[in-house]
């Protein structure tokens, strides 16, 4: 899955760039003005991007940013036993002030 | 360190629970997971239910959104861990403090209900890290079954989407094997769904609800269901004239929402927006949430909507946090994305105290 990263001189545009291709939106659809257009950032397989290159144009344009990690590598990133067990103390990320 | 799997989320709620009893109820949500799993939430504050002032936040409800659990996790330890030093907190630039987060206690109700996707979390976290619905089972003819719910397009608001709008202008789905956007056989048919309006009926006194994903940096607000206008109350939701109208920008039909509650809505969110940039200078946006598409079904929107479909329930400004640029970033943007939730919640929170006091 790549992360990608498209534009369209609108919305009207964009929703129909994106009509039936099988892209993933992330958690909402979200756009923002940016140069002459708009542009939003979608997850698609291969396949999905594939069909969106038949559909591009001087105004339709898409660019990969980046391969989106893989289950392996995240699982790495979870905790696999239990913290508060061994240590019983919740903290936070934020600092504590005197004021 | 590392993310918080569900049974440190699970711990974590019951010890912070047992640590301060003065300032906490743990709360067990009556709703059982596909995989029967208990659903926990926790109220802070010295206010208590029935009173009006009560936030609510929501996390977990996308599975792959990694990072809004573990930050209402620690925000509920910074805020009781700061009430029990009488200190302030900072989460970089954006500080509150220890007059604030006193006030904070004493002025309203918050519930923290930090994942509300159990079974999804543990499936996104162990087999499939890019899941994003529930774990229901899909019975599907032929196909034979398929697995999960989009949860944020589950909820009683213009659900039957195919009913409600035009073709092709709702992010939503019929099919139960669509891998992310599936709404369910019927509104409200999912547990984690019912969890929620179980917390909503039984905390009538909520006058604010946010539900935090990620991952576009930014505060949207309701209405999600088209663009909002503020002259037109015959065009809103309820209205079955309007069906099949719905969704489509810079068109006849705009969802009506009175000035009072967008100049609030907006007002809010602004505030909301400045505190998560203050964290680390990541610009977060703040825009009504429909965009691109239309949403059915979602949680800001259902909350804002109860009070026009039962007078008697009191109004609710609703709010999706969207966080950071990555589902399930690294150590270092992994705590700065939990420090720009909690800075965006507790400035809500202080605009709430204000509100109320």
């Amino acid at each position: 899955m790549q992360k990608v990263k498209v534009w369209a001189p609108d919305k009207a545009a964009m929703r129909e760039f994106l009509a039936n291709s099988g892209v993933d939106f992330a958690c909402r659809a979200m756009a923002w003005d940016e140069g002459d257009g708009i542009a939003t950032v979608v997850l698609a397989s291969s396949e999905a991007i594939a069909t969106l290159e038949t559909r591009r144009t001087a105004n339709l344009r898409i660019e990969v940013l980046e391969t989106l990690p893989d289950s392996r590598s995240r699982k790495a990133l979870v905790s696999s036993d239990n913290r508060f067990f061994r240590n019983r103390t919740v903290s936070g990320f934020g600092e504590r002030i005197d004021r | 360190m590392s993310y918080y799997n569900y049974d440190e989320i699970v711990t974590a709620v019951h010890l912070l629970a047992q640590d301060h009893p003065d300032l906490t109820t743990l709360i067990e949500l009556p709703n059982l997971t596909e995989q029967s799993r208990a659903s926990y939430a926790l109220s802070i504050g010295r206010k208590r239910a029935g009173e009006t002032s009560t936030v609510m936040v929501l996390g977990g409800v996308h599975a792959r959104e990694w990072v809004p659990p573990d930050a209402l996790t620690s925000l509920a330890a910074d805020i009781l861990g700061a009430a029990q030093s009488g200190t302030g907190l900072a989460y970089g630039g954006a500080v509150f403090s220890a007059t604030e987060i006193a006030a904070i206690l004493d002025g309203v109700q918050l519930i923290l209900f930090p994942c509300v996707n159990p079974d999804g979390r543990v499936y996104s976290q162990t087999v499939d890290n890019n899941w994003r619905k529930n774990r229901s089972v899909n019975s599907v003819n032929a196909v034979g079954v398929c697995h999960g719910v989009d949860l944020n397009r589950n909820f009683d608001i213009l659900w039957d989407f195919e009913d409600h709008f035009l073709p092709g202008s709702v992010a939503s789905s019929s099919d139960p094997c669509h891998p992310t956007l599936y709404a369910g056989a019927s509104a409200n048919s999912e547990p984690e769904t019912r969890n929620v309006i179980w917390l909503l009926d039984n905390f009538p006194g909520t006058g604010w609800f946010v539900d935090v994903h990620s991952f576009i940096p930014g505060v949207l607000h309701s209405w999600g269901l088209d663009q909002n206008q503020s002259d037109e109350p015959d065009q809103n939701f309820r209205n079955p004239v309007f069906d099949g109208k719905r969704g489509a920008p810079n068109d006849d039909y705009g969802e009506f929402l009175p000035l009072a509650d967008a100049g609030r809505l907006q007002g809010l969110s602004c505030i909301m927006r400045d505190a998560a940039t203050d964290v680390a200078g990541d610009i977060y946006d703040a825009m009504p949430a429909f965009n691109l598409y239309a949403t059915s079904g979602a949680s800001d929107d259902y909350a804002y909507s109860r009070h026009y479909t039962d007078e008697n329930r009191a109004k609710i400004l609703g709010f999706t946090i969207e966080c950071g640029r990555e589902f399930q970033p690294d150590e270092g943007i992994r705590v700065q994305n939990i420090k720009e939730i909690c800075a965006s919640i507790l400035a809500l929170l202080r605009e709430a105290t204000r509100g109320t006091s």
